[in-house]
């Protein structure tokens, strides 16, 4: 599962794209997944993000996690559809009756349709569409990257000072920060659980006791991680974080040829797909 | 040359009144005239009426005779049916496929006798001076009230239907969607004093399915009304005017019933801009043809629903929210920033790590399994992460930096977090976080928790603005669910939700945060 969501150090037509444009396109598949309708076209535009994991060339161990989560996610939406999809007929089986005290009379019953289970199938590539590409955006760009292009989506220069549309920097840090730090987190929560277990801390029991054995590495962890907070942000202040809100960026970002190659394609598949909606193929709002 | 035209000229003359003679003596009017009846029009075989009716007896007569021919047709009625025109009409046809048609109207009296009655038409046909003599004669059966009504039933009713009249599986039955204008939405154009350009009508199908258990040939006419079920009163909204005619005139059908049949016809179902949600009765009526006594009445109780407007407002509103809070964000990022130091910023980031790695991450794996596992209830496990914990870190983050903005930027962390981490860069992720973001920094920063003299020790006030908060960002999110990705929840489910996810977890959560946040505070002093 580590795998599935980390950048991947390759050299693939996504790899060298720049990370905005991703972004772009990734933008592109979430409207198109929210204003599509026939289950024909959700499918296509879920398919359409699948070329580019073949040209990923994804390991094995990735791709049986990706095809876990798709799993999860059309598992997910097929129960939840089966059971409360407004439309359906003919029940296939009852989970809870309606003559069953106390849930019986607040649920109405509560049944399993085939028929919506069907239909949450297909509403399942809505999601799986959108977290497919940006799956790939996060497998193929390296995370700095990204942050940089949150910074720095939009820079135009007029009358020679430069206008930047983006996140502050400082919420980049942020992030990185909080990425970074999460291999950390998890090795001293590890620590700290062990050191519990010595000191006879018992995990098995009710939830009440869980509760407890929770407080007891949630504390000490939250702790730890003031500590180590409080350090690094002396070593931010040190390093001059902050000093200037004109910071310059040791990577620049630029587009070349292949990147508005991808944002024509992006803005073909995006303006097409939403042209199909206004003639007919989009979803209405469910009643 | 003159000689030969001559003889030509005398032998068209000669052969002339031979070949017609030939053409007359072959004259057979039952080969080369098509005559027909029908009483009523339409019926082919016998006809079924009832007292106090008028009908249409229908005369069709067709020349397959390449010539002139003069025909004479003369309805004969039985004695107390009473014509209301000629019953003698002449015509000539001049040529092969020529035809004559008319529809005579008669009246059946309501004294008139029960029984069959025979309808004779007589049509005599001059040929060159020679006349034939055709009969016709159909069998009009004369029936009590109650023998129709026992003969005729509405044996289903389809609402909606196709255009053939047949059961739709994805829509639900008995059920009409109405395209109401939202309410907010009319109240907001009366104030503004803007006009809704009205779209088309909505239009639908209904099946009728009608059986005919008797051994006679029915013709009928089938109409329909929705009534209101308080007055009883037909609904203008389902039936209003089309074009400048009356709704009348295309809701209907005429079917003619083979005896010991069913047959399922449809009928357009127009819904006007003016329709309301709620329950009515839709009353199918079948005639008899000719006459207006409604022979059978079959009622059924319909639902009009009208499009669930609050999710589609919450949602268009959410997003403008979430837009909005971002704008103003980015274009004062500089001064909100400044408030915080650096070890505020980093705080913020690792409890972002904490609250990703101790709900993002076992949500990933645990969602889809307690759904597996608890069904429809999965919501109440899940909640002790999605709530519990998320509140635990969110209020003990609070009582740490007591700031406005501490929480956007909590939540700004975690989705940016969650996008780069599992990929989850969605806009339904993006709508609910910034909602969630926007209500409880406005609520906290109302209620003095957060700003210039900040008390956010007070457990049971925290917990009421975090529990309030959380049910509003739960039903938006519910919302943009139902409406971006189209999905469907029962009432019970998205209010147990609310109630207990949504308010009972988070302020159990905050309750915990607070004690938690005071004892770190001691650690961050």
């Amino acid at each position: 599962m580590k795998s599935l969501f980390r950048y991947e150090q390759k050299d693939s037509l996504l790899h060298r794209l720049d990370p905005r444009v991703k972004l772009f396109w990734l933008f592109g598949i979430s409207v198109l997944s929210v204003v599509f309708g026939t289950p024909d076209l959700l499918a296509i535009l879920f398919i359409s993000t699948l070329p580019f994991w073949f040209m990923l060339k994804p390991s094995k161990s990735r791709i049986k996690a990706i095809i876990l989560i798709f799993m999860s996610v059309l598992l997910s939406f097929t129960i939840s559809q089966a059971l409360f999809y407004y439309w359906a007929k003919d029940p296939l089986f009852t989970l809870v009756p309606s003559s069953f005290p106390l849930l019986g009379p607040l649920t109405g019953g509560i049944y399993f349709y085939a028929d919506g289970a069907v239909y949450g199938l297909y509403q399942s590539f809505r999601v799986m569409a959108s977290l497919s590409a940006a799956m790939l955006v996060i497998a193929t760009t390296h995370p700095g990257m990204l942050i940089d292009a949150f910074v720095r989506f939009f820079e135009i220069r007029i009358a020679g000072k430069s206008y930047r549309i983006g996140i502050p920097y400082e919420i980049a840090f942020m992030v990185s920060s909080a990425v970074s730090f999460a291999p950390t987190m998890l090795e001293e929560s590890g620590i700290i659980l062990n050191a519990m277990q010595a000191r006879g801390l018992e995990l098995k029991g009710d939830v009440r006791r869980k509760a407890k054995a929770l407080k007891y590495i949630l504390v000490p962890l939250v702790v730890n991680i003031l500590r180590a907070g409080r350090k690094l942000a002396i070593a931010a202040d040190t390093r001059g974080f902050r000093a200037n809100r004109h910071r310059t960026y040791v990577n620049e970002l630029k587009l070349k040829r292949n990147d508005y190659i991808f944002l024509i394609y992006t803005i073909l598949l995006t303006s097409g797909g939403l042209y199909l909606s206004y003639i007919g193929f989009g979803g209405t709002v469910p009643v | 040359m003159k000689n030969i035209g001559f003889l030509l000229l005398v032998l068209v003359i000669i052969v002339q009144p031979v070949a017609a003679q030939v053409q007359q003596e072959d004259f057979k009017p039952e080969d080369m005239t098509s005559f027909i009846i029908q009483v009523p029009h339409g019926v082919e075989g016998n006809g079924l009426a009832v007292g106090n009716s008028t009908l249409s007896a229908y005369l069709f007569f067709e020349s397959y005779y390449d010539g002139n021919m003069n025909v004479t047709v003369d309805l004969d009625l039985p004695e107390g049916f009473v014509l209301h025109e000629a019953s003698i009409h002449s015509f000539s046809l001049q040529t092969e496929y020529d035809n004559w048609y008319r529809l005579l109207d008669f009246y059946i009296p309501a004294d008139m006798p029960c029984g069959v009655y025979n309808i004779t038409a007589k049509a005599v046909v001059d040929v060159e001076g020679t006349k034939h003599t055709i009969v016709r004669t159909a069998q009009l059966e004369v029936a009590s009230k109650e023998e129709v009504a026992n003969e005729v039933s509405v044996s289903q009713l389809i609402v909606p239907s196709d255009e053939d009249g047949y059961g739709d599986p994805s829509h639900p039955s008995n059920t009409l969607v109405v395209q109401e204008t939202s309410p907010a939405l009319k109240e907001l154009l009366k104030v503004t004093d803007l006009k809704i350009e009205k779209e088309d009508l909505t239009s639908t199908f209904m099946g009728i399915e009608l059986t005919n258990t008797g051994n006679t040939t029915i013709p009928v006419i089938v109409t329909y009304d929705i009534l209101d079920t308080k007055t009883g009163e037909p609904v203008k909204a389902f039936k209003p005017d089309i074009m400048g005619m009356s709704a009348d005139t295309v809701c209907y059908a005429t079917v003619t019933l083979s005896p010991g049949s069913s047959s399922l016809i449809s009928l357009p179902l127009y819904i006007s801009q003016d329709a309301m949600g709620g329950d009515y009765l839709l009353r199918v009526k079948v005639k008899l043809t000719g006459s207006d006594w409604i022979a059978v009445t079959k009622d059924q109780k319909i639902t009009a629903i009208s499009r669930k407007w609050g999710p589609i407002l919450t949602t268009f509103t959410a997003l403008l929210l979430g837009l909005t809070a971002l704008g103003f964000f980015l274009s004062r990022s500089g001064k909100i920033m400044d408030r915080f130091k650096t070890r505020n910023l980093v705080l913020i980031a690792l409890f972002g790590t904490v609250s990703f790695a101790a709900i993002n991450l076992p949500m990933t794996i645990l969602w889809e399994l307690s759904h597996a596992i608890f069904g429809p209830f999965s919501f109440l496990f899940t909640g002790l992460f999605n709530e519990i914990l998320l509140y635990m870190l969110i209020a003990s983050l609070v009582v740490l930096i007591p700031k406005p903005g501490v929480i956007s930027l909590f939540m700004m962390v975690r989705f940016l977090l969650g996008g780069f981490i599992t990929g989850s860069f969605t806009p339904i992720t993006f709508i609910t976080l910034s909602v969630n973001a926007v209500i409880l920094e406005l609520l906290l920063y109302i209620a003095g928790v957060t700003g210039k003299n900040p008390a956010p020790d007070n457990r049971f006030r925290m917990g009421i603005l975090c529990g309030f908060a959380d049910m509003v960002s739960s039903y938006v999110s519910f919302s943009v669910w139902m409406i971006l990705y189209r999905l469907f929840y029962s009432d019970w489910y998205i209010t147990a939700n609310i109630l207990i996810d949504g308010f009972l977890y988070t302020f159990i959560g905050t309750w915990f945060g607070i004690s938690l946040g005071n004892r770190l505070k001691k650690v961050a002093e």
